[in-house]
């Protein structure tokens, strides 16, 4: 396999890897509110849940399978890229987290001036943590 | 004691994530096909790895039980700050001053985002 092709695909995981934590995370998050609307043991429903082995959400579990593959896909996305890039690439997954947390109905929260300020915040740090590498294959380890 | 178990956990996380580095590097990187990828997923920097992992998501909760989200994930992201300061030493990576800049940035962006 080319080296310009081995890049491709770990930039795919790594994109992979940052929808998919998200995706983890709103998940589960709308797992719980499932859990809550059908069983009145507040924060411990979900113990409940899993000792009296009654129904856990569907969400959730397929939460933790998004969570898993997104492991999975960060550790392939580390075979090429440098940690000091990759990791603060991952603050996109918080972006994601309020959009999805905002637009899905289901969770429903509010969007509000100040959040939405952290995220252009979060967009310029990327952008920064970028730049310069964008024009070079500095961004991927050259050694090996 | 609540900022200490903070610290706990950032510092988890970060020494996870280098594992993980370390682990991508040395099997999974030259691992052909699926049973070595698989293989290589056990390695003892993988394994160490996952044990730090969950070990910070443990105090992590229980930092979540004794503080409101929107003060605790502030000082976590501080994460971003001490991994990349553990790319520099552990893993020997040159970290350009924008770089630097754009995580300020990022932790600066997740604070805010996580007040309510």
């Amino acid at each position: 396999m080319s080296s310009n092709h081995k890049e491709q695909r770990a930039l795919i995981y790594l994109v992979a890897s940052i929808v998919l934590s998200a995706c983890a995370q709103l998940l589960m998050k709308a797992g719980m509110i499932a859990l809550a609307g059908v069983n009145s043991n507040g924060e411990m429903a979900i113990v409940d849940a899993v000792l009296n082995n009654s129904q856990i959400p569907g969400y959730i579990l397929s939460g933790l399978f998004c969570y898993a593959v997104s492991m999975l896909s960060w550790l392939l996305a580390l075979t090429r890229y440098q940690l000091s890039l990759a990791y603060p690439l991952l603050g996109m997954s918080y972006v994601l987290v309020y959009l999805g947390a905002v637009l899905w109905q289901r969770i429903g929260e509010e969007f509000t001036l100040l959040r939405s300020a952290g995220i252009l915040l979060v967009f310029v740090g990327v952008i920064l943590v970028n730049y310069k590498n964008s024009n070079s294959t500095s961004r991927v380890e050259e050694h090996n | 004691m609540d900022y200490l178990l903070i610290f706990i956990v950032v510092m988890l996380t970060s020494t996870g994530q280098v594992l993980q580095k370390l682990g991508a590097e040395r099997g999974l990187k030259n691992a052909d096909g699926l049973a070595q990828s698989i293989k290589a997923l056990f390695q003892w920097e993988i394994v160490l790895s996952g044990i730090c992992l969950a070990s910070a998501v443990a105090v992590w909760l229980i930092v979540l039980y004794r503080m409101e989200v929107s003060k605790a994930f502030p000082f976590v992201s501080m994460g971003f700050i001490v991994i990349l300061l553990f790319a520099h030493y552990f893993l020997k990576e040159k970290i350009t001053w924008h770089r630097w800049l754009g995580v300020f940035f990022i932790v600066a962006g997740i604070s805010l985002l996580s007040q309510t």
